[in-house]
């Protein structure tokens, strides 16, 4: 595992080829927030694109701004592939709106367990 | 008295026990009576989740309500505990912004789509000027009066534009006003035929879209001139132009008709050299409608055509 990163909402670290982003408990996510966290996975990958996996089950909301932010529509996505893990009500919610109405540029899935999740990442470990 | 309250405990005490998930036994009443006071409690929170629940569905409710009164700024609260109602309450919060957004997005369109309109408008009165001015340095009367009907035609058009973006529809007008505003723009060009009589017997709000109206602004445009022009001359008596429009089953028929001098009994449309009955032969063909000539004191003309024609 590399070194963690941290800030007030996330944590995030690279393990086995995948980028971990774990959201802190009752973690409200503004743009500068959802800015913060792309400069974070950018720091771990380096020149390499990596599959991120964030786990959003103690999220408590995200603005719109933040939402799109992480779309990456119209900048460099830092990354190859996106699985979320949605487990809690708001997490839920969110992960589906993110998903429909934001339409991340990057292959994105929702799951509610973090094994399916890595599993279905892991053939975009090799880059 | 006694009883009354016995089958009171009794409800209670099986209220509890399915609270608490464990089978009712038969007891005593000072049993029972003990055994309630003992977990009353779990009553009262029971009820004071279920007025919570309440409120924060009210509060939801309220939200909602207010994005009905396009104040999407309104939020639901979240509390800390990430339960459904959190849930919830994110996923309205969520939806309000979505909906804020497309909001300003459909207002700036609007926006932009008058701006459009009001500067068509503009450009073709400009155009009109410009033929104006054109004009005025022509001796040739026939040539100067060649020059007012083709300023007619763009004005025909720009009011079209003008009534897009003086009302909220952008791809329809209500047609029944532009036709009585068209005719009496043009009456007022000749003006010095004032005691010619206009007559309207329009049928309210009928709507049509900008290039069906555009083309039918400009047949009616031409025959009303034609009608100032040509109908009457100084013998004619109580001169009268009378416009009457109507629709049916997706159908619309229009009729100028005026008391004057008639057409000649061999007129055909089709036959014809001069230019204001080839543009209305034109756009007859183009809203593929059918026109109909005819002289009973004085001209008829009827045109009908299916609405939206054009696509």
């Amino acid at each position: 595992m590399s070194e963690l990163l941290e800030n007030k909402e996330f944590k995030t670290w690279l393990s086995d080829n995948i980028i971990y982003t774990e959201v802190k408990l009752n973690a409200v996510i503004d743009l500068e927030a959802a800015r913060d966290n792309s400069r974070m996975v950018r720091e771990l990958s380096g020149e390499k694109k990596y599959p991120l996996l964030v786990d959003l089950n103690n999220i408590k909301s995200i603005t719109k701004e933040a939402r799109e932010h992480f779309s990456m529509k119209g900048r460099d996505p830092y990354i190859n592939s996106l699985a979320m893990v949605i487990k809690s009500p708001i997490s839920r919610m969110i992960g589906n709106y993110f998903i429909n109405l934001s339409s991340p540029i990057v292959p994105t899935k929702l799951f509610n367990s973090k094994e399916r999740a890595i599993k279905w990442l892991t053939p975009y470990t090799n880059g | 008295m006694d009883s009354i309250n016995t089958t009171y405990q009794k409800e209670l005490y099986k209220l509890i026990c399915r609270i608490k998930d464990i089978p009712p036994k038969k007891i005593s009443f000072d049993e029972m009576e003990s055994f309630i006071a003992e977990n009353i409690n779990d009553i009262e929170y029971l009820i004071s989740c279920k007025e919570s629940c309440d409120k924060r569905l009210r509060e939801m409710a309220d939200v909602i309500i207010s994005y009905s009164n396009k104040e999407f700024n309104q939020k639901a609260f979240i509390s800390d505990s990430n339960n459904e109602f959190d849930g919830l309450a994110v996923g309205i919060n969520m939806l309000g912004e979505e909906l804020d957004s497309a909001n300003i997005s459909l207002h700036e369109k609007e926006v932009l789509l008058k701006e459009i309109h009001h500067r068509v408008k503009n450009n073709l009165q400009l155009i009109s000027s410009l033929i104006n001015l054109q004009s005025s340095i022509l001796d040739d009367k026939e040539a100067k009066i060649q020059f007012k009907e083709c300023q007619d035609r763009i004005k025909s058009m720009a009011l079209v534009h003008e009534k897009l973006y003086r009302t909220e529809n952008f791809s329809q007008i209500n047609f029944s006003h532009y036709v009585i505003e068209l005719v009496k723009e043009i009456s007022k060009t000749y003006s010095q035929q004032t005691n010619i009589k206009l007559n309207f017997d329009v049928k309210p709000n009928i709507f049509l879209d900008l290039d069906t109206s555009i083309s039918v602004g400009l047949i009616i445009n031409e025959l009303i001139v034609n009608a100032f022009k040509h109908a009457f001359n100084e013998k004619s008596i109580e001169p009268k132009i009378d416009v009457l429009i109507d629709d049916q089953q997706e159908q619309i028929f229009v009729k100028i008709l005026d008391n004057g001098n008639g057409v000649k009994d061999d007129f055909n449309i089709n036959n014809t050299s001069s230019l204001g009955l080839t543009i209305i032969t034109s756009l007859i063909e183009q809203i593929e409608g059918d026109i109909n000539f005819k002289s009973d004191n004085g001209t008829q003309v009827s045109f009908s055509f299916k609405k939206q024609t054009l696509s």
